[in-house]
C-alpha cells in the first residue's frame, strides 16, 4: 500500500514544467555569460591598460634615473685644479627618427678616459626601447610582444652662461666674438676654447606606446630630466 | 528504503517547491565565479596601489635628499650667526653655518661627527615649513647614537647633511673643497638619523662636492693701491708692508707718488713719516709708481674691481654675503648691527665717518664704498678697504690705521695722520671666510 501510494507521488516532472525551467535557465544564463563575457573582456582590457602603463612607467623611471647621473666625474675636483675638461660631460642626442640619447659616467677606477663600459643611453629601435650598457651594446627594457613603443623623442632644453668675468684677467671682451654667435639660448655656435660656458641641461621625453595585442591601447608620458652635472664649454684664456 | 527516502522524495516531488532549483544552482556557480574575478582584479589594483606608493616615496626620499643639498650649500653661503635651530636671531649666537661646521684653519676641516637637517612639515603643502637642528659638536657627542637630539621624530619628510673631507685625486686632502653628502628620508628615520638602525619607509643618499671661490681672487700686493696717482700731504702718516710674499711692496700706484699734483688735493707733497719694508730693502724701491697695468685697469671700474674680487662690483653687490648699507642716515648703526649678525663684506654709496674699530684681526672685513671714508679718533680697520672712486680724499683719516690693504680705484689724495699697514695674515683670512661654496660640475652622484 505504503509502496503503491508512493508511486503516485513519483509521477516526475512534465515536459511543459521541464521546457520552462530550461527556457528560464537558459535566459539567466544567457545573461550572466553576455555579463561575464563583457566582464572578461573589459578586465582583459584593463590588464592591458596597466600592463602598457606600468611598462612604460618602468622604462620612463629608468631613463629619468639614469640620465640624470649624466656626466658624473670622480675626479671632478680635477677640473677645478688642473682646468681639465671632463670626459663625460658631453650628452648627445638625435632631432631625427631615430631618437637616442647617449651620454656617460664614471664607473670604476677612474682613468680620466671615456671607456667603452662608461657609455650609456636609450634608444628606440623597431619599436623596443633600448639601453645601452657600454658601447654598442644596447638591451632591450620593453618587451616588444606586450609593448610596442610608437615614439621615443628627446626635447634638450638648454642654457648657456657665459663665466669669462670669472676668469683672471677675464672681461666680457675676451668673449664677444663667441657670445655674438651664441643662439638663442646663449649656447655658442662657434668653438670657444678661451672663452668658458656653462650648460645647464634639462631633457624633455616623451614616449608613446601601444600593447601590441590591442593596437587601441594608446598611452603617452612625459618625463623633463635635468642633468644634475653642467657641462663646462671652454677654460679661462 | 522506502521509508529511509521518504521524507526526501516527498520534499521534491512537491511540484511547487521544485522551481527554479537549475537556476539556482547556476546563479550561484556565476557568483562564486565573479567572486574570484573580483578578488583577481583587486589584487592586480592592490598591487598597482603598491607601486604607486612606492614610487611615490623613492620620489619624495630623492627630492628630500636634494633639498637637503640645496638646503645645505645656501647655508654655508649665509654668513650669518645661527642658534640650535639654523636661524639667525641677531647678537646672541657666536658662529655662522660654516663656522660650525665647515671651519677653516689653513684649510678646510669639516665636522664629520654632526648631521645637521631639516624635516619639511607637509600639513601645508604650498608653502612647507622647515624644522631644522643645527647641534653644536658637543650636543650631539652627548646624544646618544640612533636619537635626534636637534630634530623631533616625525613622520615628515627628513633631510640630513654630512660633511666630509675632499680627497684629491693625488691621495691629498683638499684644503678649498669639501665633499658635502645628503641623506633624504620620508619620516624622521633611519639612515637620516646619525647612528640610527630604523629604516625608513625611503631612502636616498646624493652626494656633491664645493669649492671655494674665495671673496678675493687676488691679494692687493701693497699697503697701498691706487689706480691713479697718490699726493701725500700729511706729515705724520705712515705705511708698512713686512710680507714676504709680496716683496714688501709699499704703495702700488698707476700714476706718480707723490710726484704729480692730484686735483682737489691741497697742502705741499709730503713724505712718510715712517716706512717699513723688507729688511735690507730701502723703501723708496718699495715705492711702485706709474704702473701702466693698474692705470690701464682703472679706466674701466669693473676690470679693477674684477682684478682683485674676481667678480664685477654688481656681482659683489648682489651676493648673499654682502651687506648693502642703503639708508645713509643710519649707516654707522646699520654696519655695527650687520657685523654682529656676522657680515663680513660691505658695500655702501654713503659717506661713512666712524670713531670705532672697524673689523678685528679675528674677523676682519671687506669694505667697498664708493663714497667718503673718515674714520676717526684713532680707529682701527682690519681688511680690505676698496674705494670705487675716481678720486678718493680721505680727509679725515685722523690717527687711523687700515691693517689689511687699501685699494683706491682713481686718484687718492692722503691728507690725514694714518697708518697703513699691510698684514697678510688678515687678508688671507679674509679670503677665507668670505668667499662662496660653489658645486663643482661633475661631482653629483646618487650612487
Amino acid at each position: 500500500m505504503h509502496s503503491k501510494k508512493n508511486r503516485i507521488y513519483q509521477h516526475g516532472i512534465s515536459i511543459v514544467e521541464l521546457l520552462v525551467g530550461v527556457a528560464v535557465g537558459l535566459f539567466i544564463l544567457g545573461g550572466a555569460l553576455t555579463l561575464f563575457s563583457d566582464y572578461i573582456i573589459n578586465n582583459r582590457q584593463l590588464l592591458l591598460e596597466t600592463r602598457v602603463n606600468q611598462d612604460m612607467r618602468a622604462a620612463a623611471d629608468l631613463i629619468a634615473r639614469d640620465l640624470r647621473r649624466a656626466g658624473y666625474w670622480q675626479q671632478s675636483s680635477s677640473g677645478s685644479y688642473l682646468t681639465m675638461l671632463s670626459p663625460y660631460a658631453a650628452v648627445n642626442t638625435t632631432s631625427t627618427a631615430p631618437y637616442s640619447i647617449t651620454y656617460s659616467y664614471s664607473q670604476g677606477t677612474e682613468n680620466n678616459t671615456l671607456d667603452d663600459t662608461e657609455r650609456f643611453g636609450f634608444r628606440l629601435n623597431s619599436g623596443v626601447l633600448q639601453y645601452q650598457q657600454g658601447n654598442a651594446n644596447w638591451q632591450d627594457i620593453t618587451d616588444g610582444n606586450t609593448l610596442t613603443i610608437n615614439s621615443f623623442t628627446i626635447t634638450p632644453v638648454q642654457k648657456c652662461i657665459g663665466l669669462q668675468q670669472y676668469c683672471s684677467g677675464g672681461s666680457s671682451s675676451t668673449c664677444a666674438a663667441c657670445i655674438a654667435a651664441a643662439d638663442a639660448n646663449g649656447c655658442p655656435t662657434t668653438t670657444c676654447a678661451t672663452c668658458p660656458f656653462i650648460k645647464v641641461r634639462s631633457y624633455n621625453i616623451a614616449l608613446q606606446g601601444t600593447a601590441t595585442a590591442n593596437a587601441s591601447v594608446v598611452r603617452n608620458i612625459q618625463e623633463t630630466v635635468r642633468v644634475r652635472n653642467e657641462e663646462i664649454l671652454g677654460s679661462c684664456p | 528504503m522506502t521509508i529511509l527516502f521518504a521524507p526526501s522524495i516527498r520534499w521534491i516531488s512537491t511540484p511547487k517547491q521544485q522551481r527554479g532549483a537549475a537556476t539556482l544552482v547556476v546563479s550561484l556557480i556565476l557568483l562564486f565565479g565573479m567572486t574570484l574575478i573580483a578578488f583577481f582584479v583587486n589584487r592586480s589594483m592592490l598591487f598597482e596601489q603598491k607601486t604607486s606608493a612606492n614610487q611615490l616615496r623613492s620620489t619624495r626620499a630623492f627630492e628630500t635628499a636634494e633639498a637637503g643639498i640645496e638646503w645645505a650649500t645656501s647655508m654655508l653661503n649665509d654668513i650669518r650667526t645661527i642658534n640650535a635651530s639654523c636661524t639667525n636671531t641677531g647678537t646672541t649666537n657666536t658662529e655662522s653655518f660654516r663656522q660650525k661646521y665647515v671651519p677653516y684653519n689653513s684649510g678646510f676641516a669639516p665636522v664629520s661627527t654632526v648631521q645637521p637637517g631639516c624635516s619639511i612639515s607637509s600639513s601645508n603643502t604650498a608653502s612647507p615649513t622647515l624644522s631644522c637642528g643645527c647641534p653644536s659638536v658637543a650636543a650631539a657627542a652627548a646624544a646618544a647614537a640612533g636619537t635626534t637630539p636637534y630634530l623631533a621624530a616625525t613622520s615628515n619628510p627628513t633631510f640630513t647633511v654630512k660633511f666630509d673631507p675632499n680627497i684629491l685625486p693625488d691621495g691629498t686632502t683638499s684644503t678649498d673643497s669639501v665633499l658635502l653628502t645628503s641623506y633624504g628620508c620620508t619620516a624622521t628615520d633611519g639612515r637620516c638619523v646619525p647612528g640610527g638602525t630604523n629604516t625608513a619607509d625611503a631612502y636616498q643618499k646624493i652626494s656633491i662636492i664645493l669649492k671655494l671661490r674665495p671673496a678675493i681672487a687676488s691679494f692687493p700686493a701693497a699697503a697701498i693701491t691706487t689706480g691713479g696717482s697718490l699726493q701725500l700731504t700729511s706729515a705724520a702718516s705712515s705705511v708698512s708692508n713686512t710680507d714676504l710674499a709680496s716683496n714688501g711692496v709699499l704703495v702700488n700706484s698707476g700714476g706718480g707718488i707723490n710726484t704729480t699734483s692730484v686735483a682737489g688735493c691741497n697742502g705741499a707733497l709730503k713724505d712718510f713719516a715712517t716706512a717699513a719694508t723688507l729688511p735690507g730693502t730701502p723703501w723708496p724701491s718699495a715705492m711702485l709708481a706709474n704702473d701702466t697695468s693698474l692705470s690701464a685697469l682703472s679706466a674701466n671700474p669693473d676690470a679693477m674691481f674684477a682684478s682683485f674680487f674676481g667678480t664685477t662690483l654688481a656681482q659683489f653687490q648682489s651676493s648673499t654675503s654682502t651687506k648693502n648699507l642703503t639708508s645713509c642716515g643710519s649707516v654707522v648703526n646699520d654696519f655695527t648691527t650687520a657685523f654682529n649678525q656676522g657680515f663680513r663684506s660691505f658695500y655702501t654709496t654713503c659717506d661713512f665717518q666712524t670713531n670705532n674699530d672697524m673689523g678685528t684681526t679675528q674677523n676682519p672685513i671687506i669694505f667697498v664704498t664708493t663714497g667718503e671714508l673718515r674714520i676717526n679718533g684713532g680707529a682701527d680697520v682690519y681688511g680690505m678697504v676698496y674705494v670705487d672712486r675716481a678720486n678718493f680724499d680721505a680727509q679725515g683719516l685722523g690717527n687711523a690705521s687700515i691693517n689689511g690693504a687699501l685699494i683706491v680705484r682713481g686718484d687718492y689724495c692722503a691728507n690725514a695722520n694714518a697708518d697703513y699697514n699691510y698684514d697678510a695674515d688678515v687678508l688671507s683670512k679674509l679670503g677665507a671666510g668670505s668667499g662662496s661654496l660653489i658645486r663643482i660640475p661633475g661631482s653629483w652622484k646618487d650612487f
